[in-house]
């Protein structure tokens, strides 16, 4: 149950990330037209480090099995995050 | 950022499309039932009425009551050459399996497993079955010839041992190449991690599509294809060239020497309790052991190896060793060898990596949804290349081939169930109805191929056919003795009845797709064609 939590908040924490790495993606915007949320190179940067941070948590903590859980996760609901097309009306100025 | 010359891309690309294109239909059919084999165990007691709820791989022993006095009196019963090995486990059906194991000669002169297989009641351990002889003589454990035929599918294509291993093998190490080429090829590989596929071509689409599933996949697509081979090639090619260099092509030996049976104290006429042994090593690691083995139990000194299931959020379970006289703790078992080392660590973590078994049903589901995105990669990789071709005549019948396998494959897995489940209901063989309800509804699709030519009329014809199979396969299960849904609430058994209705949930979603039924009001707009980049 323990890991199924943690397992759970990792993959919630860092899926948040992504989708705010994709709504401030420089080239999703212009390939689909869109306005994004403007957010600096350093910030970017420092969203996609927070991605990994739950790993490394549970790498340190011993749960290796919730890390493979984790990451497994993130490389699936990731690609499905990042196949939605955005809707035009509906960016994040 | 391309980190290769553009001749050198070219060839790659030459490498990545035309692998996968020779190979990428076997690949497919291997992805995807892999993807299903990784829920083995649940679709086992699915499909086979009277099985535990849990597979045996999936929960530790029942240990009703004490083992020591049943195994002395079991012993007694059991001939002197019989006893090299002993193995306690569980079995699919819920009771206890105490096999005693020897080596005699068989009729054709070659040294064979022998066996006294004991089948227990958990609770009273009351002997409710005894086999004795050669291992090929022994019966098959309690299984579902269904789930049999589909984990062999993934195994070895059911082609005779070494070719069907040697074949996905060979399909593992396309997938690797197709990977690493796919890595190296990719030129803006995290700039488009977001981009969404483009609508400008219908090329183009298909790349974008294939490239953000090939992109994030790409991690574990490398890790299963890895792992895969590994399994294929480790016994057919890894044991015999190792045997062949150091042993003279004695596998035997080499087994003894990466796998000891360790013979540890002389204690002579000294017998431990093996539910001391038991209690001891379950404290020290937490949980109930998966299974127990007995080595050497006629010598005068034997070991007992406990091997316990992965703890929670870990990945590899645990195996300690006693000695078997005295009851004394000697040291966690590495998975090879007698010493801890990189090369075992490394060998202990490809069935963890490969079956996703090690975390329950949440590690099977992400497992099982990376085979679903890997299959995903497989046949979009197939379709981009036949698209970029479309424009040759000669190309054409590759299109319908790939669209026929696309959706061929589960048709014919669904086929297979439509074999089985008759059969299981009708006392008749299930493994031949089995392999029989695949092949003809493979050949059925041949004959679709052969006289459907437009590849929209195909679509069509193959998407209509699996929406009918998946709504009818729940309905064969429970029409032909499975269980029924009140019998599988009363028997706890939540699994079998959600696949059940993710069968249909499937045909739903399906159905709602091919008529174009909005479910939700729909705000899309219409988006305008923006340049290749």
């Amino acid at each position: 149950m323990m890991s199924l939590a943690s397992f759970l908040l990792a993959s919630a924490f860092s899926l948040a990330i992504i989708w705010l790495l994709r709504v401030s993606d420089a080239k999703l915007a212009r390939t689909a037209k869109i306005k994004r949320m403007q957010l600096s190179p350093t910030l970017r940067f420092i969203l996609a480090a927070c991605v990994c941070l739950p790993g490394a948590i549970l790498i340190a903590i011993g749960h290796s099995g919730v890390f493979l859980s984790w990451f497994g996760t993130l490389t699936v609901i990731g690609w499905l995050i990042a196949l939605q097309r955005p809707r035009p009306e509906s960016s994040i100025s | 950022m391309s980190f290769v010359a553009k001749a050198t891309t070219q060839r790659l690309l030459a490498v990545h499309g035309w692998s996968g294109t020779i190979l990428g239909l076997f690949l497919y059919l291997i992805v995807v039932t892999g993807a299903v084999a990784v829920f083995a165990g649940e679709l086992r007691t699915w499909s086979q009425p009277g099985l535990d709820n849990q597979a045996v791989f999936d929960r530790p022993l029942k240990l009703e009551r004490p083992l020591a006095p049943t195994l002395a009196k079991l012993s007694e019963s059991v001939s002197e050459a019989y006893k090299e090995e002993v193995q306690i486990s569980g079995r699919n059906d819920g009771q206890l399996q105490i096999v005693f194991h020897g080596h005699a000669k068989n009729d054709q002169g070659k040294t064979e497993d022998t066996r006294v297989l004991h089948v227990l009641d958990p609770s009273t351990h009351e002997v409710l079955s005894r086999e004795e002889g050669f291992q090929s003589e022994m019966p098959p454990p309690p299984r579902s010839a269904l789930m049999d035929f589909i984990v062999t599918l993934h195994v070895n294509l059911h082609a005779p041992d070494p070719w069907g291993l040697y074949m996905t093998g060979i399909l593992g190490f396309v997938m690797v190449i197709a990977t690493v080429s796919g890595l190296i090829l990719h030129r803006h590989i995290i700039t488009d991690l977001f981009v969404s596929p483009r609508l400008s071509s219908r090329l183009l689409n298909s790349r974008d599509r294939h490239t953000l599933a090939g992109t994030w996949s790409l991690p574990f697509g490398f890790i299963l294809a890895f792992t895969g081979a590994f399994f294929s090639f480790a016994l057919t090619i890894g044991v015999p060239v190792l045997a062949f260099a150091a042993f003279g092509g004695d596998t035997d030996r080499l087994i003894e020497v990466i796998q000891p049976i360790e013979i540890i104290a002389k204690s002579p006429g000294q017998v431990a309790s093996i539910d001391e042994i038991i209690a001891d090593s379950s404290a020290r690691v937490g949980i109930a052991p998966s299974s127990i083995r007995l080595a050497d139990y006629n010598a005068e000194a034997f070991s007992v190896r406990v091997n316990h299931l992965p703890l929670e959020g870990g990945i590899n379970g645990v195996s300690n060793l006693y000695d078997g006289s005295t009851g004394k703790f000697i040291s966690i078992a590495p998975f090879v060898g007698t010493t801890p080392s990189a090369g075992s660590s490394f060998a202990s973590l490809m069935g963890p990596l490969h079956f996703g078994n090690f975390g329950g049903l949440v590690s099977k589901l992400v497992w099982g949804a990376l085979g679903a995105a890997l299959a995903y990669v497989t046949l979009s990789g197939l379709q981009l290349w036949v698209r970029r071709r479309a424009e040759r005549p000669a190309w054409a019948w590759m299109n319908n081939t790939v669209i026929l396998t696309g959706y061929g494959v589960p048709i014919t897995m669904l086929g297979a169930a439509f074999g089985y489940f008759p059969a299981l209901g009708l006392s008749a063989d299930a493994s031949y109805w089995t392999a029989l309800g695949f092949l003809g509804s493979a050949a059925a699709l041949l004959v679709l191929g052969v006289l459907v030519r437009k590849a929209a009329r195909l679509t069509l014809i193959l998407q209509w056919t699996m929406i009918l199979a998946l709504a009818l396969t729940p309905c064969l299960r429970l029409s032909f003795g499975g269980h029924s849904w009140f019998e599988l609430m009363q028997r706890q058994d939540v699994t079998s009845l959600a696949i059940d209705l993710l069968f249909w949930i499937g045909a739903i979603w399906g159905l709602v797709s091919m008529l174009n039924i909005k479910l939700w009001p729909s705000k899309t707009v219409e988006t305008r064609s923006v340049p290749a980049e």
